[in-house]
């Protein structure tokens, strides 16, 4: 049985796909693979696995770029506009603010006199926190409105404080 | 008349202490503090905890949640209440305040002594937060702090 | 000083200097030219097409607004792919995707390619081979560790050299050897199967 050499090794034939043996090392190898089966075989499945993965990622990719130009291009419009012109054109817009704010405060006497069924508010209100974690989510239940508050409890060492 | 005068502020000291007891003695609320451990694989949750396992269903993708304690404190204006949680923990709640239907609860997690976290929040009345979540024995900790006042 | 109208080609000097200029068409263009590229890079790192979306978009308008910072020492393109990968690997980004997966279902699958009726492609054992494989290289990618995938990835998709990973990721050569061959072993395990059924090309 032939003696499995250095070159059969799996590391370096990775190496060797992506072509990051040094010139004596990659004829090395590429005279072995040629005349071993199974570095053969090894060789020709990152072959494949490489373009599987290319064509997947790509395939996934296969997303609606149009809207996000356009969603960019909205945006860096906005950036150009001038403060004051984006808030003239918001007020000239809202042709109808009086009337949304009379139905806004009359829903708020509404509801604050006539207490309504129904959770109206969420369980809480984080008014601040603080610690040596990496991240913190705040999520809500759609049902009663609960509060959940979630941390990352790993140690940073830049502090989170909000 | 000089006694009679301070006859009558005291009179109306005393009078307005007595008349509004809440002042003396504090605004108490009662916590209810749950040790839950979520887990991913399969298995029941735990039946006292169902419509909180319900709730949770709905925003997080843990297969089951087991109660692990159960912890209650009372607390006045400014008081600390010490829980001891799983893994070398420690909650420390303290009520800051209650304004209207809301209190105002601090809430600190220890691990080993030390500070890891820190929130103050505002709790309505008769409901509750959870706070989430250490590893711990290959699920996430999850704490739910009931109230009422 | 002329602009460019969209139906010339623009050249990255010329793009940069149109960016700098805060000529629009120029950022038309470089929406046009680098959007589908870094949005590949940003979801083989994160393997979530809204948040890819959503990184890409923040690094154009990053670099909308602070294309000065840009020096001309390198490509404009390798500049433009650092602060997508920097984005990506973010460390509120990356907690909040791990967040995410474990909280709600994995991604459908959506944009799969349609097999077209009448061809040898459309037998349905083809497939389901090709569902499989689609469903199994997702899981597989998503088993990989986000450091060890974003190396992989960018050897698979940009074909960088081990000297160029390390250098943008600040790693050794050997750590981007190990983590690529890593990759390769873990998503071979996985497809081992349909590797063995010999599927070519």
């Amino acid at each position: 049985m032939k003696k499995p050499s250095r070159n059969c090794d799996p590391v370096i034939v990775s190496r060797f796909f992506d072509k990051e043996l040094d010139p004596a090392d990659n004829a090395s190898v590429d005279r072995h693979i040629n005349s071993c089966p199974s570095c053969r075989k090894m060789f020709d499945d990152l072959k494949t696995l490489s373009r599987q993965v290319r064509t997947h990622i790509t395939g996934r990719c296969d997303t609606d770029h149009a809207s996000i130009e356009k969603s960019l291009l909205e945006t860096i419009c906005k950036k150009k506009t001038p403060f004051r012109e984006r808030v003239k054109e918001a007020v000239l817009a809202k042709k109808v603010w009086i009337p949304v704010i009379a139905a806004a405060s009359l829903l708020l006497v509404f509801f604050t006199v006539f207490q309504s069924p129904g959770v109206t508010e969420p369980s809480a209100i984080i008014a601040s926190l603080s610690g040596d974690v990496s991240s913190v989510v705040i999520i809500e239940t759609p049902r009663t409105r609960q509060t959940i508050l979630w941390f990352n409890e790993e140690f940073n060492p830049e502090r989170l404080d909000l | 008349m000089k006694f009679g005068k301070r006859f009558f502020l005291f009179f109306l000291l005393f009078s307005t202490l007595g008349a509004l007891p809440q002042v003396w003695a504090g605004p108490i609320i009662h916590i209810n503090i749950k040790t839950l451990l979520s887990l991913q694989d399969a298995g029941p949750s735990s039946p006292q905890i169902k419509s909180l396992t319900q709730e949770y269903r709905s925003v997080l993708r843990y297969s089951s949640y087991k109660l692990l304690s159960q912890n209650r404190l009372n607390l006045k204006l400014n008081e600390s209440g010490r829980v001891s949680l799983p893994g070398n923990r420690i909650m420390n709640i303290t009520l800051k305040g209650i304004s209207g239907n809301r209190a105002s609860l601090k809430l600190e997690i220890y691990k080993k002594n030390r500070k890891i976290f820190q929130t103050v929040v505002q709790l309505r009345n008769r409901s509750s937060i959870t706070v989430g979540g250490p590893k711990y024995r290959g699920g996430d900790l999850l704490f739910n702090i009931f109230n009422y006042f | 000083m002329s602009y460019k109208t969209n139906t010339q080609v623009w050249d990255e000097t010329e793009l940069v200097l149109g960016l700098k200029e805060k000529n629009e068409e120029a950022y038309r263009e470089l929406v046009r030219q680098y959007q589908a590229k870094l949005f590949r890079i940003a979801y083989g790192i994160t393997l979530d097409r809204e948040e890819s979306a959503d990184i890409v978009q923040d690094v154009l308008l990053r670099v909308y607004q602070h294309i000065r910072t840009f020096k001309g020492d390198s490509k404009f393109y390798f500049w433009l792919r650092r602060i997508t990968i920097n984005m990506c690997l973010n460390w509120h980004r990356r907690w909040k995707r791990r967040f995410r997966w474990r909280h709600q279902p994995l991604e459908k699958g959506e944009g799969e390619n349609v097999m077209e009726l009448g061809t040898e492609s459309y037998s349905p054992e083809t497939l389901y081979r090709e569902k499989e494989l689609e469903k199994i290289l997702q899981e597989g990618l998503k088993t990989i560790p986000e450091d060890v995938r974003t190396v992989f990835i960018l050897k698979e998709m940009e074909g960088l050299s081990y000297e160029d990973i390390a250098g943008i990721l600040k790693i050794n050569k050997g750590t981007v050897s190990s983590r690529i061959f890593y990759a390769r072993q873990k998503l071979k395990r996985s497809i081992s199967s349909m590797l063995d059924q010999g599927e070519t090309e």
